[in-house]
């Protein structure tokens, strides 16, 4: 089977900070099946994507839990929920700080 | 390069309490003529998420006497000397700082292991310490 290029990336690009371990990304959509007379899926709708994930770093973090801004390429629109937030502080090691969100890009914030 | 700044800074901020008076201290880098007793500082590095800027260090002090003219005591001293000094991490760590070559975040002891063969004592100490470029 011959290789097929792919485009790959090494390292942290999907958030800016500057000691930033790992980014996290999950798109997720859910659907609908409706299955026709012979049993097979017939009918298909697809609703609610929302995106998930997590951002593991060091030094300074302006990150709070509630509405905010994860600060991850592509997370834009809709609503972002950083839903916790983690500082960590080790004996032999840096302290380090770990969030995770949630957005949804076709709600709107409710105060 | 960085590895040897922090083997350096190490060394200067021992060398100037005047409890080690009569040590030799040297770096791991350095072709000096081996003469006891004596403190050799040694570090690897590793860039810390990928930084340019910041490290995680595993520095290894080796502490040595000659068997020949010094006593278990004497080595014993030394160590405790080393150990005392390096206990106060709020002086080193503002020592160090201070001399501008490396900007040390912290530091902790992870080990320490003792030998003798028949002309000296060593004592090995480990540590773990974050630092980055001042």
């Amino acid at each position: 089977m011959p290789a097929t290029p792919v485009d790959v990336t090494f390292g942290i690009s999907k958030h800016d900070g500057a000691l930033i371990d790992s980014v996290e990304v999950e798109k997720k959509i859910e659907q609908k099946a409706l299955k026709g007379s012979d049993g097979n899926v017939a009918r298909v709708h697809v609703y609610n994507p929302t995106n998930s994930g997590s951002v593991k770093g060091h030094g300074t973090l302006a990150v709070v839990p509630g509405v905010g801004d994860p600060g991850v390429t592509g997370i834009t629109g809709g609503v972002t929920v950083i839903t916790s937030v983690k500082e960590s502080e080790k004996n032999e090691d840096f302290s380090d700080w770990e969030y995770q969100f949630e957005n949804y890009p076709n709600a709107e914030a409710v105060t | 390069m960085l590895d040897h700044a922090l083997e350096s800074a190490f060394v200067g901020c021992l060398q100037t309490d005047p409890r080690f008076s009569g040590v030799h201290f040297f770096t791991g880098h350095e072709d000096e003529e081996h003469q006891l007793p004596a403190v050799t500082v040694t570090s690897k590095s590793e860039s810390l998420a990928g930084s340019a800027a910041v490290f995680r260090a595993d520095v290894t002090l080796l502490i040595e006497n000659e068997a020949h003219d010094n006593g278990p005591d004497d080595h014993a001293a030394l160590v405790e000397k080393v150990r005392t000094s390096l206990a106060n991490k709020a002086a080193v760590v503002a020592a160090i700082n201070a001399g501008n070559q490396v900007h040390l975040y912290g530091y902790a002891f992870t080990a320490s292991s003792l030998d003798v063969d028949g002309k000296r004592f060593r004592t090995t100490l480990m540590f773990k310490a974050g630092y980055g470029t001042p």
